[in-house]
């Protein structure tokens, strides 16, 4: 995977974002945060009153697009650290974030994960809260 | 009562505590929903379930929304619970956009800055085609009257300004849906947040 070098791109779009803890794999019990992201030549911005998250795209690992409930997803692993951020946003958001990020890259993954179901909970374990 | 509806959240104290907030994301309620008063009144052959104001106003739950219920009824008859399944929060709202090419292509971020000083700006996002053009869009909140066709012809004056070639302009609109993944952090946080609901879909 690598990058191709077209950075006369630019877009902000409102999106949801999380990053997921060192080591973890799952998707849930994360911390979203609406932010306002801003792509502009080797850079992303991700910022809210809260957060101002900076990801240079040449510390990007991998890029994949993960399936739910609630729409595709962006998982973007950073190679030095191995943590990943999560994008969710509008569908023409992912889509045109999808699009600019494969310009950068080569290769994007398409992945299935079931795991972010926004009523994912099995409904026996919160039936067995009943006591 | 008051028992199904226990915090899920693993970093929630036993004991019972003041409210000093009430996070819901998309699958965790991570609140102590035991000190929210509810109550269960019996009106003839009916049960009405009253949902705390917290939960009300947090959810953005509305008048005559459609929710599935179900009688939860433990083995040894001790208790039964009601079921109340919501579905998945929708947002939705109306986008006004502008489609946009131009020349020379270096100007269109200062173009897109203007546009976002005067007016509700969504997202914008554009990339260099050739003969040193750039194509793109900015997209708007509805604001209750044509924002994007106002902002077509603030375009074509700005542009004169800037020494700036409107090769195309094309005005649009469409609806976009998502699905809040954190309620709590949603509420509030967009521009224009009055003008766009959520609705629950089962």
């Amino acid at each position: 995977m690598g990058l191709n070098g077209h950075y006369d791109v630019i877009m902000c779009a409102p999106v949801m974002v999380a990053l997921t803890p060192r080591g973890q794999n799952t998707l849930n019990n994360l911390n979203w945060e609406l932010s306002t992201m801003y792509v502009k030549n080797k850079s992303m911005t991700f910022k809210n009153h809260n957060v101002k998250w900076l990801v240079k795209i040449e510390n990007i690992s991998s890029i994949e697009v993960l399936e739910s409930e609630a729409g595709e997803l962006l998982k973007i692993t950073l190679s030095k650290n191995e943590r990943s951020l999560l994008i969710y946003g509008a569908t023409t958001t992912i889509l045109n974030l999808k699009k600019l990020l494969s310009t950068l890259y080569t290769e994007i993954d398409q992945v299935s994960h079931g795991s972010i179901l926004m009523q994912g909970e099995n409904e026996q374990t919160r039936w067995s809260e009943l006591r | 009562m008051e028992a199904f509806v226990q915090p899920v959240s693993s970093i929630e104290p036993s004991h019972r505590k003041a409210v000093s907030g009430l996070t819901i994301d998309g699958v965790f309620w991570r609140s102590d929903l035991l000190t929210l008063k509810s109550a269960l009144k019996k009106y003839g052959s009916s049960l009405y379930l009253l949902v705390p104001k917290e939960l009300v106003k947090k959810l953005h739950l509305s008048e005559n929304q459609q929710v599935n219920l179900t009688m939860v009824y433990q083995h040894d008859g001790a208790r039964v619970g009601i079921f109340i399944e919501l579905g998945i929060p929708v947002v939705e709202m109306e986008v006004y956009g502008l489609q946009i090419k131009i020349k020379p292509r270096n100007k269109v971020e200062e173009l897109f800055n203007r546009l976002a000083l005067r007016y509700p700006v969504i997202q914008f996002m554009s990339y260099p085609v050739e003969g040193d053009m750039a194509e793109g869009f900015v997209e708007f909140y509805d604001t209750g009257y044509l924002v994007n066709y106002d902002a077509k012809a603030y375009v074509e004056k700005e542009a004169k300004r800037l020494g700036i070639k409107v090769v195309e302009a094309k005005c649009y609109s469409n609806s976009e849906r998502w699905v809040p993944l954190n309620l709590s952090a949603f509420k509030g946080r967009l521009y224009g947040g009055e003008r766009f609901g959520i609705k629950w879909t089962l």
